[in-house]
């Protein structure tokens, strides 16, 4: 459990680099790969650092 | 964090410098600018911070800029940031979007300029995600937004259609729950900001029967296209709505009202079938098409009670387009035929349908008949060692309102009519009462087409289970049941074939070739007539004798008359057989001593001759002509001679 936390903590102090370079890719993804990029991207801003997440789905 | 929010700002300046660039490269492969942005924004929408940013994002999307754009990506992108938007459920999130509820509404729904064609399905399903959170004091949007759901019913693609249905049924049931519709406020409903005294300013008390009166006001339409998407649309509507009035009690004022609101009247049942069957003697093809979808719906969900006032004009005009194949119209008139036969009875159905469509209705009854026998013959096979494989997904793949528009009543090898559209969403809980009600019905189908149609097998295992990993796993394996199977197999095997014939032993198949068969026959028939032959001669000949009743030898009298009879008669075959070989007709007989028997065997085929070589004519009365054949003796009764009477008889 402490594991999966901790690495969570490194993973999303290195998502806002590893989300500039995706959104980069994406552009030049075309049509096929651009759904996985886009599920990525969405993963890694689930688990970036806010303050408090007002809107929720 | 600010880093979300840093991310936001940028995408959002680079999308509006997208935006006013535009129209470099209108049709390119690659995604241009703002449909980039607009994508990453989609992907935001669930994580963003705070409200603000929030409604930021919100006025964006709804820009004209945006929402109107002439690329349909575009259009396509900002529908699905709204919808993302619409679903948010945090509270926060719920406030902001009843704030802006108002804008939004207002964006979408009333300045509903260019909706892109291929926009069309995000928009429908964003307004059905919508309308549930209208307050009840907005119904006067439902009105505007009817046309364009009906029409979206008539999509092409398949989850445009599925948006549809769920936007229309998600109206009513905010209709059911209550309101009242300010016409007063539906903006360009034709008289618009003029305030009429009379009539068009009333406000209407929101229920599910003026739901339905104001669904088919697209019946006045100017298209077919309209006035079908109008009728399968009520058809849907009637299907949800048709109702059971037993299920509410109406005990306390207040219930029978929701009992009214939420329900189908009989009145206006009545007035809708009445209407529709108009249609149905419509010249349009595409009109009478939604027109039988809607009468199989109604027969299969409503009561015979309400049925029955229509059927006299309903079966001659479902007759009328009975024989027409295209667009399915035969086959589902005639699935029809089979519910209203259930429902009805055969007679009462008989007596309103015109001669010709009897054979019909005959038909019909055949096709049941035939399909209960082999129910029962597969049912009696049925028992034998199988073990099926659990069916995951019957047949609701097909949800209830589908099985009953596309369905039919037995379904015994009618493939053509499995036109299942695999959708996955089921419908609300009166269509789920509905399924089951339907899983019931199917029970009585034939067991091994539900077992086919589940996709089941049978497996053949010994004493362990089945090795999966086995060379011969494959064999084990099959469709249809081992037993019924086997017999088949052993019943072939019996029966051989007319031409070859497996050899037991070597297992090599012999062929029957007709010189053998013949050869064989003719041996037997040769050896047969040389003994009849001898004995003929040991009776008649010169050298025979008979034996009277005393049992005193009498020799044969070798006169001159039998001499030359014995000549003639050589004499005849001989000539018999060269104009048998050459072809010519067989003698006529010997017209001294056969007069009466000649005229006899003429006349007797006389009857049965028929004029132009079409073979036997067949009396309806009387004999026919390979039978009967009187017999009698030669020369006084007139019959056929078949103990030689006439002939060269001693004694």
């Amino acid at each position: 459990m402490d594991m999966g936390k901790k690495n969570l903590q490194l993973l999303s102090g290195l998502s806002p680099n590893l989300l500039a370079v995706m959104f980069n890719v994406f552009s030049k993804a075309g049509k096929e790969g651009r759904g996985y990029v886009l599920d990525c991207i969405s993963a890694y801003l689930s688990i970036l650092t806010h303050k408090v997440s007002t809107f929720r789905v | 964090m600010q880093d979300l929010v840093g991310t936001y700002n940028k995408i959002k300046t680079l999308l509006l410098q997208g935006l006013s660039a535009s129209t470099s490269k209108p049709s390119s492969s690659d995604a241009t600018v703002p449909q980039t942005m607009l994508d990453f924004l989609v992907q935001l929408v669930p994580y963003l911070p705070d409200a603000e940013t929030a409604s930021s994002l919100l006025e964006l999307v709804l820009s004209e800029e945006v929402l109107q754009n002439k690329d349909t990506a575009v259009q396509k992108r900002a529908y699905r940031v709204l919808l993302r938007l619409c679903s948010a459920s945090g509270t926060v999130g719920e406030r902001v979007l009843q704030e802006k509820l108002e804008s939004i509404i207002e964006e979408l729904v009333e300045k509903s300029g260019n909706v892109a064609a291929s926009a069309k399905k995000d928009r429908t399903t964003l307004l059905s995600t919508i309308i549930p959170l209208l307050p009840a004091d907005k119904l006067h949007i439902i009105p505007s937004i009817i046309p364009e759901a009906v029409l979206a019913t008539k999509e092409a693609n398949e989850t445009a259609r599925g948006a549809a249905y769920d936007l229309l049924v998600g109206m009513a049931e905010k209709m059911a729950k209550g309101g009242i519709i300010r016409r007063s406020l539906i903006k360009g409903s034709g008289e618009g900001e003029e305030e009429e005294a009379d009539g068009m300013v009333e406000d209407a008390e929101a229920s599910i029967p003026e739901y339905v009166t104001m669904v088919a006001a697209g019946l006045a339409g100017n298209t077919p296209h309209m006035i079908s998407a109008t009728i399968t649309a009520l058809s849907r509507l009637l299907f949800e709505y048709h109702g059971k009035l037993a299920s509410v009690s109406a005990v306390a004022g207040s219930l029978t009202n929701i009992c009214f609101l939420a329900q189908l009247s009989n009145e206006t049942i009545g007035e809708l079938i009445s209407t529709i069957l108009v249609f149905l003697g419509s010249a349009n093809r595409e009109i009478v098409k939604s027109s039988v979808g809607f009468v199989k719906v109604a027969v299969v969900c409503l009561a015979p009670v309400h049925i029955q006032p229509h059927l006299e004009k309903l079966i001659p005009a479902l007759l009328h387009w009975s024989h027409e194949h295209k667009n399915h119209f035969k086959l589902n008139i005639r699935h029809i035929f089979e519910r209203l036969l259930r429902k009805f009875g055969y007679e009462e159905i008989e007596a309103l349908t015109g001669e010709e469509d009897r054979k019909l209705l005959a038909n019909i009854r055949k096709r049941q008949q035939r399909a209960k026998r082999k129910r029962e013959e597969g049912d009696m096979a049925v028992d034998g060692q199988e073990s099926q494989d659990e069916a995951t997904k019957p047949s609701a793949s097909r949800n209830a309102y589908e099985e009953a528009l596309y369905g039919s009543e037995d379904e015994d090898g009618d493939s053509d009519v499995e036109e299942a559209p695999k959708t996955a969403a089921l419908k609300g809980k009166t269509g789920q009462q509905q399924q089951q009600q339907l899983r019931k019905n199917a029970i009585g189908r034939r067991k091994q087409d539900q077992r086919d149609e589940l996709g089941a097998s049978y497996i053949q295992e010994g004493e362990e289970p089945l090795d999966l990993l086995d060379e011969k796993m494959l064999g084990r394996i099959s469709r249809g049941n081992p037993a019924v199977e086997e017999a088949r197999r052993a019943k072939r095997e019996q029966a051989g074939s007319a031409y070859a014939k497996t050899d037991s032993r070597s297992g090599k198949l012999v062929f029957n070739e007709d010189g053998d068969a013949g050869s064989d026959g003719e041996d037997g028939q040769q050896g047969e007539l040389d003994s009849t032959n001898a004995y003929l001669e040991a009776i008649r000949g010169e050298d025979g004798f008979r034996r009277n009743a005393k049992g005193q030898v009498k020799v044969n009298k070798s006169t001159k008359r039998s001499r030359a009879q014995l000549e003639e008669d050589a004499l005849v075959e001989d000539v018999k057989d060269k104009l048998e070989g050459l072809g010519v007709a067989k003698e006529r007989g010997r017209r001294e001593k056969r007069p009466p028997t000649k005229k006899f065997k003429e006349s007797i085929g006389q009857d049965f001759k028929a004029k132009k070589a079409g073979g036997d004519v067949k009396k309806s009365d009387g004999i026919n002509p390979y039978a009967y054949v009187p017999l009698g003796n030669g020369k006084k009764r007139a019959g056929l001679n078949i103990v030689n009477k006439g002939k060269k008889s001693r004694s």
